[in-house]
């Protein structure tokens, strides 16, 4: 049976997310590793220039755990994207808060996190994004599938967590630009 | 969005192949189909990539015949699927009245759009999903739309059919890693 990403059932979940400082606040000891990854994360100038000129609203719902190591490394990584597109909002609700929509996020068979939601204004779904992206990936299966197993063609990152903030600046610029271009959104906005 | 293996497995059942599905469409319809097909043979390197892959797929695309990203993504899928050898099961459905509710159950940004690629495992268990178009066709899409008001991070690819071959290369290379790596999967193949 599927539960279905409805817009009018998104909107009743959005308030019941929080926004970066109040997420950290749910757990100030696990926050401590969310926060040392924020410090590392930089924007490069083309990629500030890129998220400072977005002019559609985009609301991105992160179902993510505290405690989980793929968040702390994620998490960061969207909340600087939020800090540098006026258009996005971000917002993280737990995994297990009894408004998660992690039930209809399922990937292959598990519950994974992080699974992010990207939504038009009006809280229409339009991308998912999860569990791990494959710069990700690609660093994970070098690591776990051997150094005698490397990998054709992945040239695994000199800097793997600059790769993963690429994969995300490409998965929100895809996004931002299909709702710029939206017909029904451009006659909402008239441009 | 992602949907469950019970939604996804009837319509995968009645879905058609890569060769079946083109063959269904009107003569005029038809060649632009093949002329995508014969125009994203794999490169070397894109061959090594999919020769490392591991685990089998299931790949269920909903498309039109009509349209113009569907069958530049099909194409590509159908290469992708050609190179994996039995590991890529991949099958198309024609939106229309007998699929409007598969194409319901996943909207995006309100529109019943197409292509949207579901990425399986082997057991049905959807891993992710495609659509619509990919970043680099937004991106020109864009340029054409806004001219100099196209906020986009990268130059116009030299061969804008190939980039979505790599792109849609790219996120099953993601799902790869995704199902080569899941805890599950490694029990049930003991690797």
């Amino acid at each position: 049976m599927d539960v279905r990403l409805r817009s009018a059932d998104l909107a009743t979940i959005w308030p019941q997310a929080l926004a970066w400082p109040d997420y950290l606040a749910s757990d100030e000891d696990k926050a401590q590793a969310w926060t040392r990854t924020a410090e590392t994360i930089t924007l490069t100038t083309p990629q500030r220039a890129l998220l400072a000129g977005f002019t559609r609203q985009i609301r991105v719902l992160m179902v993510s755990g505290i405690w989980c190591g793929d968040c702390v490394r994620q998490g960061p990584i969207a909340q600087a994207i939020a800090e540098a597109a006026p258009g996005v909002e971000l917002r993280f609700i737990d995994r297990d808060h009894p408004a998660s929509p992690i039930g209809a996020m399922r990937i292959n068979d598990g519950e994974r996190v992080p699974v992010t939601l990207f939504m038009a204004e009006d809280f229409e779904p339009v991308q998912l994004l999860g569990d791990r992206t494959l710069q990700y990936y690609r660093h994970m299966a070098a690591q776990q599938i051997g150094a005698a197993c490397p990998v054709p063609g992945a040239g695994l990152p000199e800097d793997v967590q600059n790769g993963v903030i690429q994969d995300w600046i490409d998965a929100t610029e895809r996004v931002h630009l299909l709702l710029r271009l939206s017909n029904r959104l451009r006659q909402r906005h008239g441009d | 969005m992602l949907l469950s293996k019970e939604t996804l497995g009837p319509w995968f059942e009645q879905a058609a192949s890569f060769q079946t599905f083109v063959a269904g469409a009107d003569p005029g319809h038809q060649s632009v189909w093949a002329e995508r097909f014969d125009r994203l043979e794999l490169n070397d390197e894109q061959q090594a990539v999919v020769q490392r892959f591991e685990r089998p797929m299931q790949v269920l695309c909903l498309t039109g015949r009509w349209c113009g990203d569907c069958a530049l993504q099909g194409a590509a899928l159908g290469r992708i699927a050609l190179a994996a050898g039995e590991l890529i099961d991949l099958r198309f459905l024609e939106r229309g009245e007998t699929t409007a509710e598969l194409a319901v159950a996943c909207m995006i940004n309100a529109g019943m759009r197409v292509p949207v690629t579901f990425l399986m495992a082997q057991d049905g268990h959807p891993a992710a999903c495609l659509g619509d178009r990919t970043l680099s066709r937004w991106r020109s899409m864009a340029r054409k739309a806004l001219g100099a008001d196209a906020n986009v991070s990268a130059p116009a690819p030299e061969d804008p059919v190939r980039a979505v071959l790599q792109e849609v290369l790219d996120e099953v290379e993601r799902v790869q890693w995704l199902l080569r790596l899941s805890p599950r999967l490694r029990a049930m193949h003991g690797d």
